[in-house]
């Protein structure tokens, strides 16, 4: 990570000293656990064991001297597999079904990014069964359906392999693999194809079976961007390749044919061709998965899915709730985004939300006319307390344990997600007492956790969090808003980068005016764009997205095209061996 | 206790929905006249390995005995009361320290500490896990190299692989466990049950339809490999092991024991209140059991709870709905002899690992039972949870391991490398193995007076 500058809290903590014997909590070192995972790159991160970052320290590019930025350095080329979520929604696409993202085998989040960690992860056998299930499924649900099948197909095989079939497969597995298939692949899957039909007695069966190997294979399930040589330019991702990478960033799926007939005439070999290939894509339905899925990624929303609630507490919590959370907070960033070409900003004074009737009841909004399947764009109160994706249900109760919210948190993630400063862990030695108090004497969560505010061994890491936390300390452990804690009125006051707020509304209109936290979404929107951690060498292609961004008024869509046409999202290097 | 007769071995065992009328699961003409090889063969009867893995920890002051010894020289601790039907069946290893763990990082460097012996890297392990190094040597032509199961998946969901799996062939390589038992059951034992002969038909019809599927699978992943770097080459290549070992299983599963064909499936459902509920605990044993015990597999994972489970016991007292790891094991006052209700989750936990034992001893195998022939090994991501010690390691082998164990014995190596017990119990499964772990877990010296 590149030097930050240290909030005023902390440069006060200096002074004494006595931070600086504590090395962690600073906000420049990176985990303590060494290289990240993944292709080998060129161009190690920084601040692995380096640079504390304390005023007069030197390292990272924060020092009075004017060191000139490295110049670009491209990654390894890689070999990804697709996410859960690019997995189901590629079969949701080609076969029409809901594919059940739980059952897949778990992504990696090496880099804080499940689109990071799929160069890095390696398939169980349980993942495998998986996935061979989840195929069968899906291909069935079109193959015993007239209607559908037919549609799939584009015609009637008469025998296991005439043209019809060669046609089809040749067809189908250029979309799944994204690249046309040699001749011999086809055949293969002829082999397939004719097996089924002396088996099963029947051609239809054929190319069912033969579309199930389509999406069994290797090659659908992982993405290979390993480049062509271009010369002395080293190696350039274009063409098929470049197509599977738009479509995956872009769509969170497979290309669809106009993107394939881009790759095979050369256009998307060109910066210009990829920007009008992208600016396309944008334009359509399927191109708001862009942001939906960065969403979903970024902000952790799996996890959502995973969680469970003390059910006397929040009878209302269950898989309706989770996934109508998960819904609004994926669908808010696509408005932002799209239908509104809003500042990306926005999101953190937004008062729009996507309800059904659940989480309408849990926003204190008129639910008239919604029910459980049905969801619609609603707009929270200008004078309520809850504005932003920082209101919403999948944040707040993502940072809470069963019973009760948690300000530490939901302050790290703040701090490390949407301020890309890394927050290092506590010290796992430390007897802490937080005995429940007497409920005679009730204490509301600030009052407990006065502790971590005071003794300085605790403050140095608390301080960069507790007080981005506490604000929300008016919405309980699912979300739901409350004014008191343990019958005690709530205490809303907080502050963000050195700026006191006077709640989480305040909190939240300070952030969208917040050029830090611009250049942080930016920051996160490339690693992930490009599919790995920053690095030193990638400075120059971050400020320059960073000015662009800048310049086009925070627009996330802009950011996406300047991330594709850059010279960063075409370029690879050879694999080491 | 006595291993009961051949036909009530089974019969009452699975109360939970999984009806048996299982006899002997190795029928006796298959052994030598001692019962312990496969008669035509002469081959050993396979030995058998369990992970039992329980996050957050223990109070050391009650979990360790206070004598060393064996047989009347020693006696079980306070917390390890619910195992006394079994005593003669552990060996509890006192005094381990798990060297291994990072502070800040304690429950992810703890967990690989106890089953990888190896430091992580970021959010990967360094190394293979235990079950993976002695299915390596075990797990022979059982149809799953493995099984990983769990009864509760509470979890801090932090993004490190050892936080979600003690189970790993590798770094970036989980095995996660399976957390619904109808799942659980579906998968080991699907496809067992008897067909007429029109299915069976259908069914060989089906299995060659699918294994053309699967071929063409491998080819294409062997020509994909042909563009990779080393690295790459190794991640395709362990999804086309796992595509192999699925078509292996393609072949019409003819059950040597076709009572392991007449089970009924479970009707209990996943943890989905973080409560780790009796009830998933006692399907999940017998699910394991069965396994073993159909020879369906070897080598097990049962991850009761998983490193820093935030997991609520509500179901086993009123002052227990909070959650153990954040609230009780960090937040409760005491000492390593006392908290309250740390004990209580711990107590727990046991009785529920007594369920798992009772199971294995419940079931005939050769001329012992399933728990004379296997090693369970029983450990945590931390010792004391609150200050996350990593002094007093909790470590316990149930099982005779086939006779590589005596039981009943108490021994105390204080200070040593957690390691060491993780190679010792290698070494018992696999004689060849002689050192294991790497950098600060690495270790070639198994811990003595232990193996016979």
């Amino acid at each position: 990570m590149r030097a930050r500058s240290l909030p005023l809290n902390l440069r006060s903590a200096t002074t004494v000293g006595f931070a600086f014997a504590l090395v962690g909590c600073t906000a420049e070192l990176s985990s303590d656990s060494g290289a990240p995972n993944g292709p080998g790159v060129p161009g190690a991160p920084t601040g692995s064991g380096g640079s504390v970052g304390l005023p007069g320290s030197s390292g990272g590019s924060g020092g009075t001297a004017v060191v000139p930025p490295p110049a670009y350095e491209p990654p390894t080329g890689a070999l990804r597999r697709l996410t859960r979520s690019q997995f189901a929604t590629a079969l949701e696409d080609v076969f029409g079904v809901v594919v059940d993202r739980t059952l897949l085998d778990s992504d990696n989040y090496s880099g804080d990014f499940a689109a990071i960690g799929a160069a890095s992860v390696v398939t169980s056998e349980l993942g495998a069964e998986r996935y061979l299930s989840a195929v069968e499924a899906a291909v069935d649900a079109v193959f015993t359906n007239e209607v559908d099948r037919a549609e799939l197909l584009g015609c009637e095989p008469a025998a296991a392999d005439d043209d019809c079939m060669r046609g089809f497969l040749a067809t189908v597995g250029r979309r799944a693999w994204r690249r046309e298939l040699e001749t011999e692949e086809v055949d293969q899957l002829i082999g397939v194809a004719q097996t089924a039909n002396t088996e099963l007695g029947s051609v239809i069966e054929g190319a069912r079976w033969a579309t199930v190997a389509v999406f069994s294979s290797m090659h659908f399930l992982y993405r290979a961007e390993l480049g062509e040589s271009a010369g002395s330019a080293g190696l350039r991702i274009g063409g098929y390749e470049m197509a599977s990478r738009l479509a995956f960033l872009l769509y969170s799926s497979l290309p669809d044919e106009a993107l394939l007939d881009d790759a095979a005439s050369g256009e998307l070999d060109t910066s210009a061709g990829v920007r009008a290939a992208a600016e396309r894509m944008l334009s359509e339905s399927a191109g708001r998965r862009s942001v939906g899925a960065f969403a979903e990624d970024y902000m952790r929303l799996d996890r959502v899915m995973m969680q469970a609630k003390d059910a006397s507490l929040f009878p209302e919590y269950g898989p309706v709730l989770q996934s109508a959370m998960v819904r609004d907070m994926r669908e808010v960033w696509e408005i932002i985004a799209f239908d509104d070409d809003a500042s990306a900003l926005d999101l953190f004074s937004t008062r729009k939300v996507v309800a059904n009737a659940d989480l309408a009841r849990v926003y204190g909004l008129d639910a008239t006319g919604l029910s459980t399947d049905t969801f619609q764009e609603l707009a929270l109160p200008d004078d309520g307390p809850r504005v932003g994706i920082l209101g919403k249900l999948a944040f707040l109760s993502q940072f809470a344990n069963q019973k009760e919210g948690s300000p530490t948190l939901r302050g790290k993630f703040m701090r490390e997600a949407l301020l890309c400063s890394p927050v290092e862990p506590p010290p796992g030695d430390v007897a802490l007492e937080l005995p429940e108090p007497p409920s005679d004497q009730p204490m509301t969560k600030r009052q407990r956790l006065e502790n971590h505010r005071t003794a300085l061994q605790c403050a140095v890491c608390h301080a960069l969090t507790d007080p981005m936390g506490l604000p929300f300390e008016t919405f309980d452990a699912i979300g739901r808003y409350r004014t008191t804690d343990h019958g005690l009125e709530i205490d809303t006051t907080g502050e963000f980068e050195g700026v006191f707020v006077a709640d989480s509304r305040h909190l939240g209109e300070v952030m969208s005016t917040s050029p830090v936290v611009a250049e942080c979404l930016v920051r996160k929107v490339y690693s992930y764009a490009v599919g790995h951690e920053e690095r030193d060498v990638d400075e120059t292609v971050v400020d320059a997205l960073n000015a662009s961004f800048t310049a086009s008024g925070y627009r996330l869509k802009q950011l996406l095209l300047d991330i594709v046409t850059s010279e960063a999202f075409a370029s690879v290097a050879p694999a080491v061996d | 206790m006595k291993p009961l007769t051949r036909r009530t071995a089974l019969r009452g065992l699975l109360t939970t929905g999984t009806a048996v009328s299982i006899g002997l699961p190795l029928l006796e003409i298959m052994l030598n006249e001692s019962g312990t090889a496969l008669a035509q063969t002469n081959t050993p009867l396979p030995p058998l390995f369990v992970t039992w893995f329980f996050g957050n920890g223990t109070l050391p002051g009650l979990w360790k005995p206070a004598a060393t010894g064996s047989g009347s020289a020693w006696q079980l601790s306070p917390q390890l009361m619910p195992l006394s039907a079994f005593k003669s069946q552990l060996t509890v290893i006192s005094g381990l320290e798990g060297k291994l763990v990072v502070s800040g990082l304690e429950h992810p460097t703890g967990s690989a500490a106890a089953t990888t012996a190896a430091p992580i890297d970021g959010v990967a392990v360094r190394a293979p896990s235990i079950d993976q190094i002695v299915a390596d040597a075990i797990a022979g032509d059982a149809p799953f190299r493995s099984l990983e199961v769990g009864v509760t998946p509470a979890t801090p969901g932090g993004p490190q692989d050892s936080l979600h799996t003690v189970s790993h062939n590798g770094p970036n390589s989980r095995n996660n466990p399976e957390f619904d038992p109808r799942a659980v059951f579906s998968r080991i034992f699907g496809g067992l049950e008897p067909v007429v002969d029109e299915d069976a038909e259908q069914a060989a019809k089906m299995a060659t339809v699918r294994r053309s599927v699967l071929d063409s699978v491998l080819l294409d992943g062997a020509r994909l490999q042909q563009r990779l770097g080393a690295a790459d080459r190794r991640r395709v290549e362990s999804h086309l092991d796992a595509i192999r070992a699925i078509e292996n299983r393609l072949d019409a599963p003819e059950s040597e024991l076709s009572e392991c064909a007449e089970l009924v499936a479970p009707s209990i459902g996943p943890d989905v209140n973080s409560e780790a509920p009796p009830g998933v605990n006692s399907v999940m044993a017998e699910l394991t059991t069965l396994a073993l015990a159909c020879d369906r597999t070897r080598v097990a994972s049962f991850m009761f709870s998983l490193p820093a489970a935030h997991v609520y016991y509500r179901h086993l007292a009123s002052n227990m709905n909070d959650d153990f790891h954040d609230t009780i094991c960090h937040g409760d006052p005491g000492d390593p002899s006392s908290q309250p209700r740390v004990d209580t989750g711990v107590l727990y936990t046991m009785t529920c690992l007594a369920e798992f034992l009772t199971n294995l001893q419940s079931t005939a195998h050769g001329a012992g039972t399933l728990l004379d022939q296997a090693l369970v090994y029983v450990t945590s991501d931390t010792a004391w949870g609150k200050v996350h010690d990593r002094t007093e390691w909790p470590v316990l082998l149930a099982g005779k391991a086939g006779g590589r164990l005596r039981g009943d014995e108490h021994h105390n190596f204080q200070s040593e490398n957690l390691s060491r017990a993780l190679l010792t119990v290698a070494q018992i499964m696999d004689p060849t193995v002689t050192q294991i772990g790497v950098d600060g877990g690495f270790t070639s010296a198994v811990l003595p007076g232990i193996v016979v």
